[in-house]
């Protein structure tokens, strides 16, 4: 039967292909799923909930966020512009040290690690989980793994440069890979003529012993350090990046940053199970020793899933977490903001958005007696986090409460934007509001 | 695009990038990524929702819901970790996520597969899918030749069916059409396109 086979041969498109077979096709989206997979997508990455603005409140909210922020750090809008708004870690650890302009902040963060002698690359059937891949492979259509064609990898030697790691849920890791044909890795990225191999640097685990002896594994990203003007540089269109082929090869290296979150799903034998529960952690207070593997994909065939996994190179290193840490300030502790007189509020009442009824409404209430107090300040180097305890009105019913505060989190509520110097960050630059714990009394 | 549904997610500081900068969705949805990664993701989880659903609620159909909404969620959050080598000029977004979607749903597909094969007899892999890299690109390039020789109606409900895995229900509200319709045609356009490509001698092992 044609039917049968026709849906194999068509996952076995290349992206090219699929690029032709879609052109004319459109796909709605469903809102509801929509909002459901961005939650969960949001989460995962550590954002806050979205917000869903309750209009009414905006006034409000300026006005307690302006007095939050403003009086939280005083000379505050020269020093958020210059540091929170135009900063970014990836494009920042992307950048090669001796081209990117130092934030002294951020480069205070940055440890130069100690690594192992040793090393070891693993390719084709001696990962660990290769018949599962070449099963993957088999089953999507793909041609059998030749291992003679990429036994080139085994020579590659790995090292580490830098470590990130913010005492809280950012850790980074730049290094680069010392091979002889690093053009396949940039080929995935840029039209490189010279390589008929499309490589990419894809999954990256980092293992360590945690204070209880328990072998931990956190689960990121690698990528290839694409900012360096000097490999490759933007196209008139300013949007392709044309490789500087000479400079790649006489370099020898595939420059790479790994990038973990600590928020992780991990199973108890350390694999990524994304049915666990999310669970935040931070790495021990002291010195840490960690294996980190790179897994290599073929990306003719997959350059993210790990059907496309063809080797890993693992290698140790080891640097100092306790150097880094969250800088918690106590400026605002114990302010408090009191709210007056009535307002519209929006309100959700019963079940959830993704339920198939729910009664959102909007009502005329009075806000005496409502406050926020703000509990703790955190400054990290790439955020600025508000902690507040939010005092609702004595006379307000549990049912009115419940509706009030969050029943799928970020639909309703107070939110917040920030303010310094009488101007919104929002309207500066992109600015992100971080919500990471709200509470109620 | 549903633009009502984006303007909900931003409507308070949209205006900072003006949609006029952009020649399409796409590039401005890249732009966002890079620029503003909040709300690029959040621009592209709206428009590619559907995509991605169709292909992983397909793949994944034997499992449970939940699981094919954490393997879309799976795909957002790997396309978003590459944003910074996004690129429309190489090709549009839509091409690149169904790519990927189709290969994390396998993946996915495997993964469950493995956790529950103490309970379900796992086949072992189709032998004849193990051709040579060229059999296969010539066979997928006689394939797309051929699908797009039906006409585009035709053409539509075929890649909707077999390439995105939609059932007949959601095509038919898709296309506007009435469900007994699109199976009808989809019955026909299978039979036509089978007729041209045995035409075309395309090797169908």
């Amino acid at each position: 039967m044609i039917e049968n086979r026709l849906e194999k041969w068509m996952d076995s498109f290349s992206r090219e292909q699929a690029e032709d077979l879609l052109q004319d096709i459109e796909v709605n989206t469903d809102r509801r799923l929509a909002r459901k997979i961005g939650k969960m997508t949001r989460k995962r990455l550590g954002f806050a909930a979205q917000k869903h603005r309750p209009r009414w409140l905006i006034p409000i909210a300026a006005c307690a966020c302006a007095a939050i922020i403003c009086t939280a750090v005083p000379p505050v809008r020269a020093a958020i512009l210059d540091l929170f708004s135009r900063f970014n870690a990836q494009v920042y650890m992307g950048t090669p040290q001796a081209q990117r302009t130092a934030i002294p902040g951020v480069e205070a963060l940055i440890q130069q690690p100690e690594q192992s002698k040793t090393h070891e690359v693993l390719l084709g059937e001696a990962l660990p989980d290769w018949n599962e891949i070449s099963e993957a492979r088999a089953a999507s259509g793909y041609s059998t793994f030749d291992a003679s064609q990429f036994k080139w990898l085994l020579d590659i030697k790995p090292g580490a440069s830098e470590v990130l790691y913010d005492g809280g849920n950012t850790l980074m890791v730049t290094g680069a890979l010392q091979t002889e044909n690093p053009l396949p890795f940039y080929a995935p990225y840029m039209d490189i003529p010279e390589t008929d191999q499309r490589l990419s640097l894809n999954g990256a685990t980092f293992t360590y012993k945690d204070d209880s002896g328990n072998t931990q594994t956190l689960h990121g990203v690698c990528n290839l350090q694409i900012f360096d003007e000097e490999a490759s540089s933007l196209a008139s269109n300013g949007e392709e990046r044309v490789a500087n082929t000479g400079y790649i090869l006489s370099k020898g290296e595939v420059p790479f940053v790994a990038e973990f979150s600590l928020l992780t799903q991990t199973a108890a034998d350390g694999t990524l199970d994304t049915s666990s529960p999310w669970t935040e952690t931070t790495l021990p207070e002291r010195v840490v020793d960690a294996s980190l593997t790179l897994d290599i994909n073929d990306s003719q065939v997959d350059d993210m899933g790990s059907i496309g996994k063809i080797a890993q190179v693992s290698f140790d290193i080891s640097f100092d977490a306790s150097e880094s840490s969250t800088t918690a300030t106590d400026v605002m502790v114990g302010q408090s903001i009191s709210l007056t007189g009535s307002s519209i509020v929006t309100l959700n009442y019963s079940g959830s958005y993704f339920q198939d009824t729910f009664t959102c409404a909007n009502e005329e209430l009075s806000l005496d007696g409502m406050a926020l107090d703000v509990t703790q300040v955190d400054q990290a180097f790439d955020s600025l986090t508000v902690y507040y305890t939010l005092h609702l009105p004595p006379d307000w019913s549990d049912e009115t409460a419940d509706a009030f505060l969050l029943n799928e989190s970020g639909h309703a509520g107070l939110f917040f934007l920030p303010v310094a110097d009488g101007a919104e960050l929002d309207s500066c630059s992109p600015w992100m509001v971080s919500r990471n714990r709200r509470e109620s009394e | 695009m549903d633009r009502q549904f984006t303007d909900n997610l931003y409507p308070v500081r949209q205006t900072m990038y003006n949609e006029s900068m952009f020649e399409n969705h796409d590039q401005q949805i890249c732009h966002m990524l890079k620029h503003s990664p909040e709300k690029g993701l959040d621009m592209l989880i709206a428009q590619y929702t559907g995509y991605v659903w169709a292909i992983v609620s397909r793949k994944l159909e034997s499992y449970s819901r939940q699981d094919a909404e954490e393997c879309a969620s799976d795909v957002f959050y790997a396309v978003f970790q590459k944003r910074h080598t996004l690129s429309e000029s190489r090709g549009s977004l839509k091409a690149f996520i169904c790519t990927v979607t189709k290969n994390k749903a396998i993946d996915y597909a495997r993964q469950l597969c493995r956790r529950q094969e103490r309970y379900i007899h796992t086949p072992p892999p189709d032998r004849a899918c193990e051709q040579d890299d060229l059999v296969a690109k010539e066979r997928n390039h006689q394939l797309l030749k051929t699908v797009k020789k039906l006409s585009p109606a035709d053409a539509a409900i075929i890649i909707r069916r077999f390439y995105l895995g939609m059932p007949i229900r959601q095509i038919a509200k898709e296309m506007h059409m009435k469900a007994n319709t699109v199976s009808q045609r989809c019955v026909r356009a299978t039979a036509r396109l089978a007729q041209l490509l045995d035409k075309e001698d395309f090797r169908n092992d």
